[in-house]
């Protein structure tokens, strides 16, 4: 299946365990820079890097007030991600769940 | 009897970058579950999709041994082959998978695939299937997914219920 390249982008943003740490810990608030490098232990340019990354991708916005800039997730734009694991989990569901009605019978034949 | 209802509870775990982990009971014995992962009849019973035409499946159990999983849907092909890289009835099955689809790959293709350790483990008449697949890079975990979802859109659930209703039946 063909991704349109914005797509993409959310799916190679979330490839970096630290930008994904960097998600879980703006959470479901605003928060800024420094709160991020305090809460992670991460350098400032590090998290100045990465928090580029996920805006381009859209996952994550910025707010300016005054001299601050307030970071927060965009809960939509991880949209396509949850539908796409969704899908995957959908069949490895539906495979087992053969399999369950399978060794069911299996297990019928031989007790009989 | 009465059996416990154990319908879409897979357990789906990525673990990094480039793994994840599928866990899954069932209420039989492991070596059901180990003959249902190596024998080719029975494997044409659960794997693939219920509309699956199946054109080839191969399973030689040895270490080195080669499988090839082959089925015809409606509109595509899904192709996957390997080698068994550890056998340890009933309790584990580590084998390399690659899947077909991926551009350059053929069915002698060697490379680039996934190595997944199925462990199999029965404790008091329930049997726990653990699946590790290490994708080695970030990108062939993200194929993976792409597959999945791409042949996830063509299976009807109502065909499945169905299918379940006849082998019940």
């Amino acid at each position: 299946m063909a991704r349109t390249p914005t797509t993409n982008d959310v799916f190679s943003a979330l490839s970096d365990p630290a930008r994904r740490e960097l998600i879980a810990a703006i959470g479901e608030g605003e928060t800024t820079v420094s709160e991020l490098v305090e809460r992670l232990g991460i350098a400032q340019p590090q998290v100045s890097k990465h928090l580029a990354v996920l805006r381009e991708s859209g996952l994550v916005r910025v707010r300016p007030e005054g001299k601050w800039r307030y970071y927060s997730v965009n809960g939509p734009a991880l949209g396509p991600v949850i539908d796409w694991a969704q899908r995957f989990i959908g069949v490895v569901n539906e495979r087992y769940d053969r399999l369950d009605d399978l060794v069911t019978e299996l297990k019928e034949e031989e007790t009989e | 009897m009465t059996k416990t209802d154990r319908k879409g509870s897979a357990k789906f775990t990525v673990v990094s970058d480039t793994a994840y982990e599928v866990v899954r009971q069932f209420d039989a014995p492991a070596d059901l579950i180990y003959r249902a992962h190596t024998e080719p009849e029975l494997v044409k019973r659960w794997w693939g999709f219920p509309t699956s035409e199946w054109q080839e499946c191969t399973v030689d159990p040895r270490v080195g041994g080669r499988w090839r999983f082959s089925v015809k849907e409606q509109d595509f092909d899904v192709s996957f082959h390997g080698r068994f890289t550890e056998i340890a009835r009933p309790n584990r099955i580590v084998q390399t998978e690659i899947y077909e689809g991926m551009p350059g790959v053929t069915p002698d293709t060697e490379e680039g695939g996934t190595l997944n350790t199925a462990v199999i483990t029965e404790q008091d008449g329930v049997t726990t299937l653990h699946v590790h697949v290490e994708c080695y890079s970030p990108e062939i975990l993200k194929a993976i997914f792409d597959s999945g979802m791409e042949s996830g859109a063509q299976v009807s659930y109502d065909r499945m219920e169905e299918l379940a209703h006849q082998l019940a039946a």
